[in-house]
């Protein structure tokens, strides 16, 4: 101890070449995430963190306001030529970070090259790089394997962020250097994997007076309390994501405060209904019965979030808490779920196996709240805790009889969700449901432009999915991060979990 | 050493064969489609045989190339190269400060055996090595950054971020070189020599260090090799509380995501420079006992030259 004090009054600032702005240095803000994003190229990853730093860089089309709606970003405007050729025009004003023109090319090449090299955005698996074409320099069409009216909302994700086809020429593909160059407010200075990544303002950004804070660093830090610790130490700006049971903490530390943003992701108990006993729909309403979905999230998160009041968010099209109420309306209901076991042949009760991620201790805890339960009706449950990455094959081969798991409805419409659950989706075999007029309904809101009347062929694909109980919603997800009292402009957006940087400034 | 090495590897290769899970399926993410994972498996060459697979990693390894990271598609080597240095530190400057606490409390505990301060040190020791690393570094970010704010919590960019993840390994490596410095000075101390040494009028500090120390070393050097190849690869917890991007964590996300290649290249790479720690640690048993130096046959050509010298010496003094 007496060696610890001596060193800590010994140390002096000497920071070495990877060194951090200091804190309060209001040219940088200082952020902290939770995963690391391995390269810089756009739709090479699906998760939220590796998007929120592609989305500094590598700006989409369009973007959802704050109402959810599509509205034009590197594009002016859209039309569909027919159902299936989507004709974009764009601004004439942009640049890319090293300089050059972002033309209608750099747009094809994007999606073509995502598609030809089976990166994981499967916002393109709509697309057929076949049918898309460069009209002029600023008006490019995008061929579509079906109809798909939300596709502008799947473009206004940052997976679909545009990169410049002459860099990756130059580069030859070395996303994480000469390749890496976008349109965004920040270009990338260095990276450290795992660590640290530094950018700085992009000189040629065709956004006046952005970004407000010029430089920018991300560090990583996956654990969720060293997170926490992080934000009370007061050591960066922002704290993504710090530990849901240190939120408290936060707040009462001066100087930072939590900022809370609602998402289209809600959290759901899958039920396979391709594998027995769970193929027979009394078994599985029976289940749906025996658990206490807002005892169980209390117990997993607390206040955080909420239970779930529908099957897709409240914000998302196709939200309908009446047809909810008639399906799950009933609660716990133990004496309800005894009967039903009964009527679908189980009248001493039955065995069932619940599997859930280990490393997402919320979940565990759900699944052992539901454990408890069920055990009232007759249902013994075991809990099969599994690493995520066999867990993954595990449910793409249906061997499951049920998972806890989240969907997002990506485009603020069901469709982000239920496309999720269509043919050729490996994430159909979680809940192994082949009901063709499920299907056939999909396709035909997706044809559908009118938003009022698409709405509601959702609802009725929604409808399908609880009349047959094939997931049962649990918990409509929240987020959180750490925010400096001292910062203007910081927001949770409402496409995919993102915070646009380039808004915040230190005062 | 190569071969304990190649056995390794087609142990740890063998291994990875039998882990459920689809690398695929970890690259694609959730909209993975059919058509994309046959794709996937083409580019990443799964469907070839084990056999195959195997051959082509040996070849690529022997040729310096570490492979291609199944997550990123990008080369394993610089993103493996960067961690290494952070790892090295804190295995290293842990393991000395651990030495330095361990050899002194080791030392005082056998000289006054039995004593208060030979009790204390040794709970301290107990503490040392029963308390979870994690917990350790969890209190020091508490006590040292968020309440007086001395130190940063998380980072390895200056001296001062260095200084509380070392000192948690210094602390939790001291207690095993503590209890290994007692026993193994209380064995010597009791020895012929050491009467003798003091009978010639020797300082007591001189008898410690020149005589009873070093005789009492070679274990107490055996336990400084073990911490250090454990703490190479084995720091993953100090790393996420600190937030240090070693290759302890590299390994350990690679084995969560199913990237075969990271993790086989990590662990072969932790496992070469265990080998060479090990392999040093042996040499440096001749240099602080004459009788192993003596089975290496150091010195023994000098002192066949020098008793040549001393002949031709001779030779000359009759001429």
């Amino acid at each position: 101890m007496l060696m610890l004090l001596s060193l800590a009054a010994c140390g002096g600032g000497d920071d070495g070449g990877n060194s951090t702005a200091d804190a309060d240095d209001p040219n940088t803000l200082k952020v902290v995430q939770p995963d690391d994003p391995g390269v810089f190229q756009p739709g090479n990853n699906d998760d939220q963190d590796f998007n929120r730093l592609m989305r500094q860089m590598y700006e989409t089309l369009f973007y959802m306001d704050e109402n959810g709606e599509v509205q034009p970003w590197l594009a002016t405007g859209y039309e569909w030529e027919d159902d299936t050729h989507f004709k974009v025009t764009l601004r004439d004003d942009v640049k890319f970070s090293d300089g050059s023109d972002f033309t209608a090319e750099d747009v094809i090449w994007t999606i073509t090259y995502a598609i030809e090299s089976a990166l994981p955005n499967s916002h393109y698996n709509l697309v057929d790089a076949a049918e898309c074409s460069v009209v002029d320099d600023y008006t490019c069409i995008i061929g579509l394997k079906q109809p798909c009216m939300t596709f502008a909302a799947h473009l206004c994700l940052p997976e679909c962020g545009i990169a410049s086809k002459a860099a990756f020429e130059a580069g030859n593909g070395d996303y994480l250097g000469a390749s890496a160059i976008g349109t965004g407010p920040y270009k990338l200075d260095s990276y450290t994997q795992g660590d640290i990544i530094k950018m700085s303002a992009n000189e040629y950004y065709w956004r006046e007076g952005e970004p407000k804070t010029p430089n920018l660093e991300i560090r990583i830090v996956s654990a969720d309390t060293t997170r926490a610790t992080e934000a009370r130490a007061l050591s960066s700006d922002i704290v993504i994501s710090p530990n849901t049971r240190e939120f408290e903490s936060i707040d009462a530390t001066d100087g930072i405060h939590m900022e809370y943003g609602v998402t289209a992701n809600t959290v759901y108990l899958l039920l396979n209904t391709a594998k027995a006993p769970m193929d027979n729909v009394k078994v599985r309403e029976a289940f749906a019965r025996a658990i206490n979905v807002e005892a169980t999230v209390q117990l997993a998160y607390g206040d955080f979030g909420s239970p779930a009041s529908g099957i897709v968010c409240p914000a998302i099209l196709g939200y309908d808490a009446e047809a909810y109420q008639t399906y799950y309306g009933a609660g716990h209901d133990v004496e309800g779920a005894k009967a039903l076991l009964a009527e679908g042949g189980y009248p001493d009760g039955i065995d069932l196996e619940i599997t859930v991620d280990n490393a997402d201790s919320q979940r565990c805890d759900m699944a052992e709240a539901m454990q408890a339960q069920v055990l009232e009706a007759g249902i013994n449950l075991s809990v099969n805790k599994m690493e995520s990455a066999p867990m993954r094959e595990y449910l793409a081969q249906g061997s499951h009889q049920m998972c806890i798991y989240g969907f997002t409805a990506l485009t603020m419409e069901a469709d982000g969700m239920l496309s999720q659950i269509q043919p050729g989706s490996s994430a159909l075999a979680r809940i192994g449901y082949d009901n063709q007029a499920f299907f056939d309904k999909y396709n035909e809101g997706a044809a559908t432009e009118d938003r009022e009347a698409r709405g509601e062929i959702w609802k009725e694909c929604l409808n399908m999915l609880m009349e047959d109980y094939t997931m049962i919603p649990l918990w409509h997800k929240s987020i959180g991060a750490a925010v400096k009292d001292n910062l203007e402009g910081f927001f949770w957006a409402k496409d995919y979990e993102e915070i646009y940087f380039q808004y915040i400034e230190k005062t | 050493m190569a071969l304990a090495l190649l056995a390794t590897i087609v142990f740890l290769f063998t291994l990875m064969e039998f882990v459920p899970g689809d690398p695929a399926l970890v690259v694609l993410g959730e909209g993975a489609t059919e058509e994309n994972i046959a794709a996937i498996h083409k580019e990443l060459g799964l469907d070839d045989p084990y056999l195959v697979r195997l051959g082509r990693y040996l070849g690529d390894l022997l040729q310096g190339d570490m492979g291609t990271s199944y997550k990123t598609r990008q080369p394993i080597a610089p993103a493996f190269f960067s961690r290494l240095p952070l790892s090295m530190i804190i295995a290293f400057w842990g393991v000395l400060v651990g030495t330095i606490l361990g050899v002194l409390a080791g030392i005082i505990s056998a000289v006054k055996q039995y004593s208060i301060f030979d009790r204390v040190l040794t709970v301290i020791s107990l503490f040392g090595a029963s308390a979870p690393s994690f917990w350790l570094a969890m209190m020091f970010v508490l006590i040292f950054s968020v309440k007086l704010g001395w130190l940063p919590a998380t980072g390895s960019y200056s001296f001062k971020h260095w200084i509380l993840p070392v000192v948690t390994i210094g602390l939790q490596c001291s207690a095993s070189i503590t209890r290994m410095t007692r026993s193994s000075m209380l064995e010597v101390i009791r020895q012929d020599y050491i009467r003798t040494a003091r009978a010639k009028g020797q300082t007591e500090i001189r008898v410690i260090i020149s005589h009873a120390l070093r005789n009492a070393f070679i274990p107490i050097l055996t336990q400084i090799g073990s911490n250090i190849n454990g703490y190479l690869g084995g720091t993953v917890l100090v790393e996420s509380v600190f937030a240090i991007p070693g290759i302890g964590n590299y390994v350990l996300d690679g084995v969560k995501t199913m990237d075969t290649p990271v993790v086989l290249s990590g662990i072969v790479f932790i496992c070469l420079m265990c080998s060479f720690v090990t392999f040093f640690i042996d040499m440096a048993y001749a240099f602080i006992d004459p009788r192993i130096k003596a089975t290496y046959g150091f010195g023994v050509k000098k002192k066949k030259k020098a008793a040549v010298a001393t002949a031709k010496t001779t030779e000359g003094g009759e001429g």
